[in-house]
């Protein structure tokens, strides 16, 4: 076989020599410009996933006895602009208390993506009940002041709407301050940033309990019949409202309701009671397929070991540390009670962001633990849904 | 205490292995990994109950024991063979071009195989195919002479044992496939791969091209059983068990370079930390290093600048995940990898991939070589394509990131029904898409790049090969991964990985 490109054969083998040459000669004659330090696309990509954000709470509005709303917006020193979200999306907010321990957890952001770019200031509004014992919640309630700083993840979660996947008829499931993430999407559908038909299902304990009442009222009669709310009031009875618990007999009722009634996604947010009823008992009786049934989690508490464990943390760069770990604290809030500050975002165990390593000793998850395979053979653990069992040796990634 | 051999910047393909290969010679070695995990684009991510590849389509230059290919041999070489499952993708490619329903094509693996289902597509091409392969087998043992020549080939041996080689190395593809009289439809069957290196066949190297798919169609295609997250936390794990260190969740902010010797002195990292090194592997790319972790510009030699001006950075990336809730039989897809073009020209789909409304895409359906890649009735689909140019940046605003996703996406997913006939829409329940922003973000690469620099004319592989060895500009700085000698892709990346590697361990002897 002889292969021939060129008229003549050894003038292509001279050409290969000359290969190395003519590439040099290129380089020589490329330009001597400076190299660029920023892109569009991953200036963008920094705008979208910072590692964190630092933030001011510019206004504090009381929601009812035990619940608060928050106005988020960026401490211009540190940052110029807030990470955009998707309806539905929760921040991970990180404050420290009067020990300087950092305490971490998430919230539904309530405001609307369009507000992030609000030409006067952009914000982030949260809504915080108080939680029992919650450390984070009562901080919150009870010490944090306007102008105060604190720091959160970039926005995150998976309870959104993509119209490839979901139904364009969307029925909502939320339990008390659960309505938050549904009211962000409603203002979003009469925003036009969004466009599927919304029915929230809100259950509450009474008419007092009920948030936002007016701002959703508003946004029904904006949304030219694309979002409704029922109330279902578990402690009350009203006329022409609905009473109980949500079940799947009222949310077949709901979904009837849609003009082209083919199909429906359900969207769920709530506490864990509500969540665990709805998943266990109710949906199943709907026969609907995995793609339509989105649930957002609640956090879940291991509690029944009070014994003390010795935490052992390793990173890379750093002396060891030794901390002191409860048995029903997770892992990750014993780091953070003595301020030892590693990404995280979900809180529930399947974001992945505080993986961490493990090197030695016992502990439990939760059942929403999500770690694949591979993590599983090489011993990473996710502290923020893992509890300790015995003394640990960890290697953690700080911020 | 803060001192290294090596400090190895990024934890991408190039850099573990090039990591991995220092801690196995016994160096003190530094991996530094700004993601909290290892693997760069080479890596996985669940969304509900689907365990999704973020990156790999199949393994060039692996194979089988019995007939195996340089990246077996250095996965063999550092122990990692036994650590990692790897099955065989089921057939080379199905390709399907959209203006023309008649060009619709599925190739076999083995060499006669191709040959043959290449005749039946095209009759009388069988010659000219086989010429090509045997073009590939020359370019094989030519390319291993040539490295164990370490540069200093013999121009006798070359001209006597390789001519083929060396007549037809000059050349792109279509000039060598026009030589060697190959039909016009078996050319654009054949070229098919083309975008699996992200240049068109009037451009990309005629010895780069067909010893890929040389090494394809001989070795077949692998992948591993749980993904490419395997393989990058089986290379990280075993840095570790061998004495290396890896930062994870941390940045080189800067590399400081001693100006008299125009050598690296150390690393700077994001908190601060000095490090003291003589030695920096970068799986950043030299726009990187050159834009941002050389403070002082004036440290950077005009030449390492003209370097990488000559360079122009390759496609960016395009990526949609999806977990559909039916199996691959319910929804008839037959094939492990899917080509669907505007056109079979690789020159025109090049132009056309300057559009952000274009569509050509390679769609893998990872069921069809491993049956419980996801759970049972449930199929996962992965679409990659690329976007050239600022077409990207033009319809990226800060505002509507969201809805340009969800576009892209339709697009894509809508040219993919029609191309095969096969509806997908309606069983989609998990979503998940990657644009340039995306790898942006995880890797930093520029313009969210995941193919190096493009591969074309001098740029090519074998141009790069042959300077490799003269093309550093400061002292103890070398680079490995997608921007380096071998170009991208998930072989050449770890290969590049691991000259670096020795290029470094040749220095560290130099030094003492």
């Amino acid at each position: 076989m002889k292969v021939k490109v060129g008229l003549f054969g050894l003038g292509d083998m001279l050409k290969f020599k000359h290969l190395g040459d003519n590439r040099e000669k290129a380089i020589e004659e490329a330009s001597e410009q400076e190299l660029p330090c920023s892109y569009k696309a991953n200036d963008i990509a920094r705008l979208y996933h910072p590692y964190k954000q630092y933030l001011i709470i510019k206004d504090i509005i009381k929601e009812n006895e035990d619940t608060k709303s928050f106005i988020l917006v960026a401490d211009k020193s540190k940052q110029k602009e807030l990470a955009p979200f998707k309806a539905g999306s929760y921040l991970s907010i990180y404050v420290h208390d009067k020990d300087n321990s950092l305490l971490s957890r998430t919230y539904s952001i309530v405001s609307s993506p369009k507000e992030v770019f609000d030409s006067n200031e952009g914000f982030y509004k949260i809504t915080i009940k108080r939680v029992d014992n919650g450390a984070l919640s009562n901080f919150m309630l009870d010490k944090a002041t306007i102008g105060m700083k604190l720091e959160s993840s970039e926005p995150g979660g998976f309870l959104t709407y993509n119209s490839l996947r979901d139904s364009k008829n969307v029925i909502a499931l939320a339990g008390g301050v659960g309505i938050t993430p549904f009211v962000s999407m409603a203002k979003a559908i009469v925003e036009g940033i969004e466009d599927f038909n919304l029915t929230i299902l809100y259950g509450v304990r009474t008419s007092k309990d009920i948030l936002y009442k007016d701002e959703l009222l508003d946004i029904i009669n904006k949304s030219n019949n694309k979002v409704k709310v029922i109330h279902v009031f578990s402690d009350e009875k009203l006329d022409n409202e609905e009473h109980g618990f949500i079940t799947s007999e009222l949310i077949s009722k709901y979904a009837s309701k849609f003009s082209d009634n083919s199909n429906y996604s359900i969207f769920v947010a709530g506490p864990t009671l509500m969540i665990d009823n709805l998943r266990n008992n109710e949906l199943p009786k709907l026969n609907l397929l995995p793609k339509y049934i989105r649930i957002e989690n609640s956090p879940l508490y291991l509690d029944g070991d009070s014994n003390v464990y010795n935490i052992k943390i390793i990173t890379k760069g750093k002396e060891p540390l030794v901390i002191k770990a409860k048995g029903n604290e997770t892992i990750l809030e014993a780091l953070e009670r003595n301020n030892v500050m590693i990404r995280s975002k979900c809180h529930l165990g399947g974001c992945g962001y505080c993986r961490s390593r493990l090197i030695k000793g016992e502990y439990a998850s939760t059942k929403y633990l999500k770690l694949n395979e591979v993590d599983k053979k090489f011993n990473y653990i996710h502290p923020c849904c893992s509890y300790p069992r015995s003394d640990l040796e960890i290697e953690v990634f700080e911020y | 205490m803060n001192s290294f051999d090596c400090v190895v910047i990024g934890a991408g393909n190039g850099g573990l292995i090039a990591s991995l290969r220092l801690a196995k010679s016994g160096k003190k070695v530094l991996l530094v990994e700004r993601h909290i995990l290892p693997g760069g684009f080479a890596t996985s991510f669940s969304r509900g109950r689907f365990n999704f590849e973020a990156s790999l389509h199949e393994l060039c230059d692996f194979g089988h024991e019995e007939n195996h290919g340089n990246l077996y041999t250095l996965f063999k070489e550092l122990d990692l063979l036994d650590k990692i499952e790897f099955v065989d993708v089921p057939e080379a490619f199905r390709v399907i071009s959209l203006s023309n329903k008649e060009d619709d094509y599925v190739m076999p693996f083995g060499i006669e195989n191709f040959i043959n289902k290449m005749e039946e597509y095209v009759p009388n091409s069988r010659k000219s195919m086989r010429t090509f392969f045997e073009l590939g087998k020359e370019i094989q043992d030519a390319m291993r002479y040539l490295n164990e020549a370490k540069g200093h080939p013999d121009s006798k041996v070359l001209m006597k044992k390789y001519p083929n080689f060396m007549r037809v190395a000059p050349y792109n593809v279509d000039p060598v496939l026009n030589a060697i009289k190959m039909p016009k439809k078996a050319q654009d069957i054949l070229n098919t791969y083309w975008s699996y290196l992200g240049a068109p066949s009037s451009k990309l190297g005629f010895i780069h091209y067909c010893i890929m798919v040389y090494l394809y169609v001989s070795l077949k295609a692998q992948i591993p059983t749980k993904r490419s997250h395997n393989i990058s936390m089986t290379i990280a794990d075993e840095i570790i068990k061998n004495g290396g260190t890896i930062y994870y969740g941390r940045e080189v902010d800067e590399i400081l370079i001693d100006k008299d010797k125009n050598e690296v002195k150390g690393v700077v990292l994001d908190d601060g930390t000095i490090i003291n090194t003589k030695h920096v592997i970068s799986n950043a790319s030299p726009h990187s290093v050159y834009g941002h972790m050389i403070k002082d510009t004036n440290l950077i030699p005009k030449k390492a600048l003209q370097r990488a001006n000559f360079s122009t950075l390759s496609g960016r990336g395009f990526s949609l995940f999806l977990g559909l809730n039916k199996s691959k039989e319910e929804l008839g897809l037959k094939e492990y990898s899917y080509f669907i073009y505007n056109s079979l020209d690789s020159n025109k789909e090049f132009e056309s991939m300057h559009n952000i409304n274009n569509t050509s895409q390679v769609v893998v359906c990872l069921n069809n070589a491993l049956p419980n890649a996801s759970l049972k009735g449930t199929t996962i689909l992965y679409f990659t394509s690329l976007f050239f140019g600022d077409c990207f940046d033009k319809a990226l605003t800060k505002e509507n990131y969201f809805e340009l996703k969800d576009k892209l996406a339709k697009n894509f997913i809508k040219t993919f029904e029609k191309a095969t006939g096969v509806e997908i829409t309606p069983y989609i329940e998990e979503i998940e898409v990657a644009t340039p922003l995306t790898y942006a973000h995880y890797t930093d690469s520029p313009d969210g790049t995941i193919y190096g620099y493009l591969t074309a004319d001098l740029d090519n592989m074998m141009p790069r090969l042959m300077r490799m060895y003269n093309e550093d500009y400061i002292n103890g700085l070398k680079f490995c991964g997608g921007h380096a000698m071998r170009s991208s892709g998930y072989n050449s990346s770890y290969l590049s990985g691991d000259l670096a590697a020795k290029f470094t361990l040749g220095d560290l002897k130099k030094d003492n």
